[in-house]
């Protein structure tokens, strides 16, 4: 053999590997190239947060100190938003928590003039979560008494602070019954069994574990893509009076675990609420309502697919044909992990099929909340997705290290003490969020041009919000560890909204729809504020009307079955709408 | 079909060749048929039947286009199908084409990187590392997607170490698993971390499919023991400063490199076709004259 053959083989190998790895940085640093020009969309989102008083920025969970190889990432979750008016004024107020071991979180009352004042000390919220760290905040109706409560989870146990009617809360997690223990990122209220009452789901992530003190260490996933070692589902009853109870069987749900988002929604029109479980570490769980209380477990229809780590579930009829789809977030961080986030739909013959690939909302790196709402209030809602995960060193990643244990068997990987230390490194951090534009057919990226093309932070909930009753819709970002962003819309165009307050059925109204039918279009939307990753949006139904402001009729369809024709309607305002204590079953 | 097959193959002597039952082949391809029905079946590993057939399709017609047009022989496609199915299984994406452009890349590698009428790259290494620097947006290495089951781990051990001790290759995985672990115990020694930690890739199914499907082909690996155990051993060795380096899929990497010195390990070996050749059976194109 001659020399030179031998040297050739060494030098394509050189090659190769020296211009594929050129290649991939060329590749990473194209997804974080600097944003384009701001200008030419129907909206205009200015990032606002200290200008309106919310300038805050949570803690971050610290784990015990036996975990500190796994801080990072145990303190990568935990902050929440909620936007809630909690002293019945009208004008929407925002709740964040605070997930350090006694933290403060915020409660911002709003000042009807644009700007917000903390108000979680008077209110008794501030230190809400005791010794604890907060996480999900849910705030619903429990007694139908036209007031707020709040049920927060922690790091530890669950509370429940009734909401007195002064604007301040009490403490009544013993006698409520919602003492749940366990890690949980994932809650949401429906009236299962149509008694007029919001009954609780919480969902947990890790296997009952205290990570302040912890006596078991192998509470992390015994697989990537098909872990079952998780925390359990539970639903609570309500029994009446701010009392609840667990249901017996648990409405046949399967606790798996490594839930991260309680999705709720009449996904097929049957008038019955469902529930879709976005999961971390394997497929997600959908349960149809049947009725009566029964659910069917019809998560085999999801179960089959590529991406492994649901995380937000944001449910809207995008596409206005009357009919809701899931949007699931997941990882996409080539070439890494290749997950992508998915739009499920319901489908004539009984399958979920997934349109997000078709709709260019596949991809969003690694996503977190996600939330659709009518920003340019033309009838069409668009898509705000946050994400990135941790945003360490920028010089030092995490990859090599979780695609390490991510392959690890499962006893290896389960043992939390076995993970490699995460130190300063980052891991899918630094991500420019997504701000998809619905054009009717098919979505387009529009951050760089919105004013959210700058924002790198660690995004988890995103809620909606109608600061100002003006009909436009502004968003919070909550980010770990990082300051609270408010993005305000300062956008136009014509509107309805409804304020629903049940009779018969829950006073939230969770669960009723709206029809608005214009000349030549039919909108639908459906209250169902806690939907999406640790976030609650204002809690009233917005529609953009587009160039038809003419609203020909609305029509209600109530949980309890009443359907209520709405005809008149001015556009430019919100209509409150009460149920009529009439019956007129139209199920 | 014999004219075109005439026309195809011109004036050399029109020979197929079989395989002959002893071909440790077969056993590789029950092992790898096994894995890939297991993928296909197990919803955690995302895999879609469209994707095991242009896997085996771009593999197979591949190899044979290019081995009639350029070396004027039918062979009965064995040293195809097997890679076809391992990179089934070993590529992860969830789109179809990339199965078949990782099967293209690693076939034309193995008639056009060749060296003394011999190629130098194992193809499956080279289809899955240019997959995964030039196609990354769509390629991973889906080492993930394997459970813990012990019939699976049983399944692919036994069968894994009883084709590379039919192939003769059993020294190159036992150096490479030596110094593997070794590296990991150095690893574990320096960083302060669990010598478990750092030995996990043992744990996986994909690491034994990598030293008894990948590293130890008799096509693309020396053919002296004393080398053979060299060549293992510097994979290891290879593989171990990589992972240091944090290094994503450093083993794949590793080989690569060390193919890359694969001519230099055959100096002085004897030249075709005195080493490794598959058991083969050679017989006339049916209705040659």
């Amino acid at each position: 053999m001659k020399p030179a053959p031998r040297y050739a083989a060494l030098a394509v190998a050189a090659a190769v590997l020296g211009l594929g790895f050129w290649t991939r940085g060329r590749l990473a640093s194209r997804h974080g190239a600097p944003p384009a020009a701001a200008g030419g969309q129907g909206f205009r989102l200015t990032e606002a947060a200290s200008a309106s008083g919310l300038g805050y920025t949570p803690g971050r969970f610290a784990p015990h100190p036996s975990l500190a190889n796994l801080a990072p990432r145990l303190g990568s979750l935990g902050v929440s938003v909620a936007v809630v008016d909690f002293d019945g004024d009208g004008w929407q107020d925002v709740f964040v928590s605070d997930p350090a071991r006694g933290g403060r979180n915020r409660l911002f009352r709003n000042r009807r003039d644009g700007t917000f004042v903390d108000a979680a000390a008077s209110a008794g919220l501030a230190t809400a979560a005791g010794e604890a760290g907060a996480m999900r905040a849910l705030f619903f109706d429990s007694r139908n008494a036209g007031r707020q409560d709040l049920l927060l989870t922690t790091s530890s146990c669950a509370v429940f602070f009734a909401n007195r009617g002064d604007g301040t809360f009490r403490d009544e997690t013993a006698r409520s019954g919602l003492r749940h223990c366990g890690v949980s990122y994932a809650a949401n209220v429906l009236d299962f069994d149509g008694d007029g009452r919001l009954d609780v789901v919480i969902a947990d992530y890790f296997k009952p574990v205290d990570l302040a003190r912890p006596s078991d260490y192998e509470f992390m996933p015994d697989s990537a893509v098909a872990a079952r070692n998780g925390g359990p589902i539970v639903v609570y009853r309500n029994m009446g009076d701010g009392v609840f109870r667990p249901v017996a069987g648990n409405l046949g749900i399967v606790s798996r675990g490594w839930t991260l988002a309680v999705g709720a929604y009449d996904l097929r029109g049957t008038g019955r609420t469902d529930l879709y479980f976005a999961t971390d570490f394997n497929s997600d769980q959908v349960y149809l309502n049947e009725g009566g209380g029964r659910f069917r477990n019809a998560s085999r229809l999801v179960e089959d697919k590529y991406s492994r780590n649901g995380m937000s579930a944001e449910i809207a009829d995008v596409d206005n044909d009357g009919r809701a789809a899931v949007y699931v977030t997941n990882i996409h961080a080539p070439p890494y992990a290749l997950g992508t986030n998915m739009l499920w739909k319901w489908m004539p013959g009984g399958l979920f099929a997934d349109a997000a690939g078709d709709l260019g909302i596949a991809e969003c790196g690694w996503s977190w909340g996600a939330k659709f709402l009518d920003l340019d209030n033309d009838g069409l809602q668009d898509l705000v997705v946050t994400n990135g995960y941790i945003s360490a060193d920028p010089n030092k990643d995490y990859w090599f290290e979780s695609g390490l244990m991510g392959s690890a068997a499962g006893r290896v990987m389960r043992d939390a003490r076995n993970w490699p230390p995460m130190g300063r490194a980052s891991l899918a951090g630094r991500q420019k969020k997504c701000v998809f534009r619905n054009e009717g057919w098919r979505f387009t990226d529009v951050a760089d041009k919105t004013g959210w093309a700058d924002d790198r932070s660690d995004g988890r909930g995103l809620a909606a919000i109608d600061h100002l009753n003006n009909g436009s819709l502004s968003l919070v970002e909550a980010n770990e560890g990082q300051p609270l962003r408010f993005y305000r819309n300062d956008g136009g165009g014509s509107w309805v909204g409804f304020k629903l307050v049940g009779r018969r059925s829950n006073r939230d109204a969770f669960g009723a729809r709206v029809q608005v039918r214009l000349k030549d279009k039919t909108l639908s939307r459906e209250v169902q504020p806690a939907n999406g990753f640790m976030a609650q949006s204002d809690g009233r139904l917005h529609f953009g009307l587009g160039r038809e402001p003419e609203i020909l009729e609305a029509v209600v369809r109530w949980p309890s079955g009443t359907e209520q024709r709405l005809e008149g309607l001015a556009p430019g305002r919100y209509h409150l709408v009460e149920e009529p204590e009439d019956p007129a079953p139209a199920r | 079909m014999k004219s075109f097959a005439r026309r195809l193959l011109g004036r050399v002597p029109p020979v197929v060749h079989y395989p002959t039952l002893a071909d440790p082949r077969f056993i590789s391809v029950t092992l790898l048929s096994g894995l890939a029905l297991y993928a296909l079946l197990t919803p955690a590993f995302g895999r879609h039947p469209a994707q095991l057939a242009a896997s085996v399709l771009a593999w197979v017609a591949a190899d044979a286009l290019l081995l009639i047009l350029y070396q004027k022989v039918l062979l009965v496609p064995l040293s195809a199908l097997v890679p076809s199915l391992a990179a089934f299984v070993l590529v992860d994406s969830p789109h179809v084409w990339p199965y078949a452009a990782v099967g293209a890349a690693a076939i034309l590698s193995k008639h056009f990187l060749r060296i003394d009428g011999r190629h130098v790259f194992n193809p499956l290494n080279f289809g899955l590392v240019t997959g995964l620097l030039f196609l990354g947006d769509s390629v991973a290495f889906g080492i993930a997607r394997f459970g813990d089951s012990p019939w699976l781990f049983a399944w692919t051990v036994s069968l894994g170490a009883l084709v590379t001790w039919r192939s003769g290759r059993l020294d190159i995985a036992l150096s490479y698993a030596a110094t593997f672990l070794a590296g990991a115990a150095v690893r574990s020694f320096l960083s302060g971390g669990r010598f478990l930690t750092a030995a996990s890739p043992a744990t996986n199914i994909v690491f034994y499919m990598y030293a008894f499907h990948m590293m130890t082909d008799p096509k693309t690996t020396p053919d002296t023991r004393s080398r053979r155990i060299v060549f293992g051993a510097l994979v290891g060795l290879v593989d171990a400063v990589l992972r240091w380096n944090g290094v994503v899929n450093a083993p794949l990497y590793a080989l690569f490199v060390v193919l890359g010195l694969l001519p230099f390990f055959r100096k002085g070996e004897a030249a075709l076709p005195g080493s490794f050749v598959w058991r083969l059976r050679s017989a006339p194109l049916p209705g040659a004259r």
